[in-house]
């Protein structure tokens, strides 16, 4: 091949590379186009999410505190649930290793790493289920929002701003990547193309000290044999029963009154 | 018993100075609640929980009016109660010490209770549960809320580590000196010890008793109160001698150690 050739080839390819490049650049939307494009999409993964009854998948959990003395946290967990009221999972990570189940009526929660379990009572569906573990038990669990039996509801208020950014590669897989802001949180969505469990969601805690963030990988969703059995708490031979504490549930609008000086406490009586 | 005597309050006189200590207490130790959102869990929570949480944290804050509140009348105004059997005038009452912090610091406006009817209180070997739609929640002397065998309610901060509950407290300001009953770890203080009282197993740490207890999905190490026969080598700081019930005693905070044979045991009268 004689050099002029060679050197027209070249540049050829250089022209076909930077056409190509210039062809694959998304095309941004107006807010407006964003924010339904978005909303379309999210509601579409929602309504597939909704209709499958029994499924399982594994995440990875990295929870990160910038500057933080915690610095950063992993977790990856395996969940299994079937609608209306059962869910089980396991977790492994820095905290140590977990087990978990929730079969319409009561929660039982092991660490195998101090050999321990608590049980508490629980209320009849997974939707109140998930709340009640957050309010209740303070139990923090990201990927809660897809597991609703509406994550678009569970994700969405009407001071929710954003919609849909770009296309882009989680792993091996093409995912539409949204973007929201909320008065307390922001928080990112990558979903995946058949439009059911996501590829990935961030979660930034904007009230919280540090502004840490939770990013959630899922690595697909799975249809699992699943009986009443997967559900069943299942405490090894040895481990130690301990108390679960819930908070206390209060409303009282004396509370937001300033307190006198020298006030007597209020009402209350001890409970044994 | 001899706690609930004392918790009960007989009150023979009430020193105006007595109040004005406890009254300069309480607002230090409200004041230094006010930056410990630093050293308390943090956000990790779904998009729909971080919002709950978010509108609970408002409640948390008003719920502080308990803190300033709810020590002083019964712990710091007992004077000159003769509660020796032996007539020796030893007052043991007088023991000013504020422990009954962190009462409603973690307290739900959200949900208006799920096993409760308005007002009720609902007890349980799963787990006695405060419920109330108006402000029936049980307040302890200790900042408990409601304590079933198996369940308890939140009645103090949450930390990552002693250490960070010192600078938060004040401690090394020399604002607090003792760890409020209630109060969690996430994990035990580097020094502590496992002591066994009645078959459980606590954890020990200048001068505090720490349980296990399941919270957040995760273990994690709640203050109480002494438990009564756990033996510890070495006595605490700060303790005094007293004489209760004819008994020598070693008096630390408002825990009474009984000398024995390999230690100092946990009494109470």
């Amino acid at each position: 091949m004689s050099p002029r050739l060679q050197h027209t080839l070249q540049l050829f390819m250089v022209v076909v590379v930077i056409a190509g490049a210039a062809c694959n650049r998304q095309q941004p939307l107006n807010p407006e186009a964003a924010s339904a494009k978005g909303d379309a999409l999210l509601r579409e993964m929602s309504k597939n999410m909704a209709a499958v009854q029994t499924f399982a998948y594994t995440v990875d959990e990295r929870r990160q505190i910038p500057g933080g003395t915690q610095g950063e946290k992993k977790m990856t967990r395996q969940v299994t649930v079937r609608r209306p009221n059962a869910l089980a999972f396991t977790g492994k990570g820095d905290r140590g290793e977990t087990a978990g189940w929730y079969d319409g009526k009561q929660l039982t929660l092991v660490s195998h790493r101090d050999k321990v379990w608590a049980r508490g009572p629980m209320p009849p569906t997974l939707d109140e289920a998930l709340d009640f573990l957050s309010d209740e038990y303070d139990v923090e669990m990201p990927t809660a929002d897809v597991l609703y039996s509406s994550p678009y509801d569970a994700f969405m208020t009407k001071d929710t701003t954003g919609g849909w950014v770009d296309t882009q590669k989680v792993g091996d897989r093409s995912c539409e990547h949204l973007a929201y802001r909320q008065p307390v949180v922001d928080w990112e969505i990558w979903l995946s193309t058949d439009r059911s469990l996501p590829c990935q969601l961030k979660v930034t805690y904007k009230q919280s000290p540090g502004t840490p963030s939770t990013l959630v990988t899922y690595h697909g969703i799975e249809n699992p044999q699943v009986t009443d059995d997967t559900f069943k708490a299942k405490v090894p031979d040895g481990y130690h029963r301990i108390k679960i504490i819930r908070r206390a549930t209060v409303i009282d609008p004396k509370l937001d009154e300033p307190a006198p000086a020298d006030a007597p406490a209020p009402g209350g009586k001890q409970i044994k | 018993m001899f706690n609930h005597a004392t918790r009960t309050g007989r009150f023979v006189s009430r020193s105006s100075a007595f109040r004005a200590v406890a009254v300069t207490v309480s607002v230090l130790l409200v004041l230094s609640t006010v930056d410990l959102g630093a050293q308390r869990k943090s956000g990790g929570g779904s998009v729909k929980q971080s919002r709950s949480t978010s509108s609970n944290a408002g409640a948390n804050r008003s719920n502080n009016y308990n803190r300033s509140t709810n020590t002083t009348p019964n712990r710091n105004t007992n004077t000159n109660v003769n509660r020796n059997n032996n007539n020796t005038n030893v007052n043991v009452n007088n023991v000013n010490v504020n422990r009954n912090t962190n009462v409603n610091r973690n307290t739900n406006v959200n949900n208006a209770g799920y096993y409760g009817r308005p007002g009720g209180v609902v007890a349980g070997e799963e787990g006695a549960v405060a419920v109330g739609r108006r402000g029936a929640v049980a307040v302890g002397e200790e900042g408990f809320v409601g304590v079933g065998r198996y369940g308890g309610v939140v009645s103090g901060e949450v930390y990552d580590s002693y250490e960070g509950w010192r600078v938060a407290a004040g401690v090394t300001a020399g604002v607090v000196t003792g760890i409020a009953i209630g109060t969690m770890l996430a994990r035990p203080p580097a020094a502590s010890v496992t002591v066994v009282s009645g078959g459980a197993n606590y954890m020990y740490a200048d001068g505090a008793y720490y349980e296990q207890v399941m919270y957040g999905g995760e273990v994690t190490y709640r203050v109480v109160q002494a438990p009564p026969g756990v033996i510890i080598t070495t006595l605490p700081g700060g303790c005094s001698s007293t004489v209760v019930g004819g008994v020598a005693v070693s008096q630390c905070g408002t825990t009474y150690y009984q000398r024995v044979s390999n230690g100092y045991k946990v009494v109470v009268f």
